[in-house]
Order: C-alpha cells, then sequence, then structure tokens
C-alpha cells in the first residue's frame, strides 16, 4: 500500500522542520490531499498510525483535507469543478482543459510547541 | 509553552520529486525521451516492449528499465530482442519511485540511448502517485479487462499522454465493447492519444512505431 511510502516520507520532513526551528514537538500536522493524486483518505491515516508511533511526531494530530478536482477551460476560460471525473468543459464541451487543483499532496501547516 | 501555527506547503514526496528531475536532467543531457508504461498486471507490458525494441531498434536506440516485485523474468525476455535492459525488484513496493529509476540508470548506457523506456510495477492506483523523471506516460489495457477500467481507475488514466488497447486479437471471445471504452477514455482523458493493437498478431503496432519515433524527433529536433 503506497500510502506507507507517502507517510515513510512525511515523517522525516517534519522531523528534520522541527529540528531546523529548535521546536519542543509538534503537536497537530495539516495535510492536503488531491482527489487524484491516487491516495486513499482512511489508508493514509492507517498508515500515519501505524509509522508515527516510536518517532520524534508521535501523539501530533493528523488532519486531512482533501482537495477537489477543478480546470479551466483553454478554449472559453471558464473555471469549474470537475465532477464524476469527466473532463468536459460543461460550458462549450471542450477538452482542452488546464488542471488547477486535485493532486496535492501537500504539507500545508503545522502546529508545534517552542523549546 | 507557547504553541504557534506554521505554514509549510511543501509536497511530502518532495524527495521523489528532486530525484524526478535529477532524471529529467540527465535524459535531457544525453538526448533521451523517456516513457512511463503503466498497467494492470497481465495487460501485456512486457510483450509490448518485446515487439516495440525488436522493430525500434533497427532505426533508433532503445534501452528498458523494468519493474517488478520479484523475479528477472521480465528483463530476460526483453533481453533477447537485444536491447540493454536492466531488472528493478522492488521487494513488497508497488511502484516504481524516482529514486529507483535512477539507480537503474546506472547500468545502462544512456549515453548511446534514444528512448528509454521505463515498464512499472503493474499496478493502475499507485504508480500515478510516482513522477519518476518521464516524458511521457503510456497507460496499456487490454480488452480481457473491460471496457470500464479507465473509469473504475481514473487517476492514473487522467494523466496519460496515451492509452494502448492490447490483445484486440481476443475481441470476438471476450464482451468487450470497444466503442463504449473509446468513449470512456474520451471523458477520462480526452488529451490522451489511443492505439489499438495485438501484441500477438502484430495488428495495428506500427502506427504506435510511428509515434514513438516521431515523439523522439520532436523532442530532439532531429529525423531518425
Amino acid at each position: 500500500m503506497h500510502e506507507f511510502s507517502i507517510i515513510q516520507n512525511l515523517i522525516p520532513q517534519i522531523e528534520e522542520f522541527l529540528l531546523k526551528g529548535n521546536y519542543k514537538k509538534v503537536n497537530k500536522i495539516l495535510l492536503e490531499v488531491g482527489v487524484m493524486s491516487g491516495v486513499i483518505q482512511d489508508a493514509l491515516e492507517f498508515a500515519y498510525d501505524i509509522c508515527s508511533k516510536g518517532s520524534t511526531i508521535e501523539g501530533a494530530a493528523l488532519s486531512i483535507r482533501m482537495v477537489p478536482v477543478s480546470a479551466s477551460c483553454e478554449k472559453c476560460f471558464i473555471k469549474f469543478e470537475v465532477h464524476d471525473y469527466s473532463y468536459l468543459c460543461p460550458q462549450c464541451n471542450g477538452t482542452d482543459l488546464k488542471l488547477l487543483s486535485g493532486n496535492e499532496l501537500t504539507i500545508k501547516e503545522i502546529e508545534v510547541e517552542e523549546a | 509553552m507557547t504553541t504557534k501555527v506554521i505554514t509549510i506547503d511543501t509536497q511530502i514526496l518532495e524527495k521523489n520529486e528532486i530525484a524526478a528531475s535529477e532524471n529529467r536532467e540527465l535524459f535531457k543531457k544525453h538526448k533521451v525521451l523517456a516513457i512511463n508504461l503503466l498497467s494492470s498486471p497481465g495487460s501485456g507490458k512486457t510483450a509490448l516492449l518485446v515487439n516495440t525494441c525488436t522493430v525500434l531498434k533497427e532505426k533508433i536506440n532503445v534501452s528498458v528499465t523494468v519493474g517488478d516485485l520479484q523475479t528477472e523474468a521480465d528483463a530476460l525476455r526483453i533481453a533477447r530482442s537485444g536491447v540493454p535492459v536492466v531488472q528493478i525488484n522492488t521487494g513488497t513496493a508497488c511502484h516504481l519511485d524516482a529514486h529507483m529509476v535512477q539507480l537503474s540508470l546506472k547500468s545502462l548506457p544512456l549515453a548511446q540511448t534514444d528512448i528509454l523506456f521505463i515498464e512499472n510495477v503493474g499496478n493502475l492506483v499507485c504508480p500515478a502517485t510516482f513522477d519518476v523523471g518521464e516524458h511521457l506516460k503510456v497507460v496499456l489495457l487490454s480488452v480481457a479487462e473491460g471496457e470500464e477500467k479507465p473509469l473504475k481507475y481514473p487517476p492514473i488514466f487522467q494523466h496519460a499522454d496515451c492509452v494502448c488497447i492490447n490483445k484486440t486479437d481476443l475481441l470476438p471471445h471476450v464482451d468487450f465493447n470497444l466503442n463504449q471504452c473509446r468513449d470512456n477514455l474520451q471523458r477520462i482523458c480526452p488529451q490522451a492519444l489511443v492505439f489499438e493493437f495485438s501484441c500477438k498478431t502484430g495488428d495495428g503496432l506500427s502506427s504506435w512505431y510511428n509515434w514513438l519515433l516521431n515523439k523522439w524527433a520532436a523532442a530532439y529536433g532531429e529525423a531518425c
């Protein structure tokens, strides 16, 4: 399950951030996960529960904000949310779209305790 | 005890993105067109590469890196076509990542390679998340898998530059609605070029070969 790989990438990044900022601990972590990123929220939470044990970030509450898929049409320039994975402009039926959101896998913010 | 909220805004897979960028730089330096080949297990990735390498090597230099959990079976099959190939065994990892591909490149003659095929682990979910530095994502499905496949696995199809429908020789024997599959692909990935062929009979493969050669020529401004 690749959500474990993702958490195994997350933990050292947070640990490094704590070290560089000389913070005592992290209390909360907010992630943004795009609906099209291929990552499942439940699986990510499960992987986090397992992998964070014994690490410097153990005990920090993980929040995941799922980001919907949105796009803009290169023909009529409207922006819209994509539903049911239908990549057609709802206004002109065009297929020349630019994806604006939905692929995110981002560490958005953390709440830390200062030393 | 004071707490504060800090905005970070970095990618979780930052290390993978860095390795993927390094791979891209290496490909650019050696004028290599890198193609990430993705599919479910059994769709015919290896058969496609055996056919493709056998034909393309007469016109262009091809190398292959293959990912599987275990064995060198696929690498050995591809090696018989006469092109350099290296096998990556991921152990239990369900996808290739940029670092794995980077390591494999040390065993390939990149300076003498024009097209590099990266045969990913058979999996239509996880490889969608991991950029390995490729220029093109090609997703393969076979007529034995059902025309709803693109609807069931939208992330990987949504990122595809090209979709290949394989095993068309089986169409008389399976309940596969080709027109419905084409409609599904148009809905999920309208930007993707679609090829339909049979690696068993060779029918339809010449368009795929020509597309690859044209893509390399367009990338590096040279004729093949």
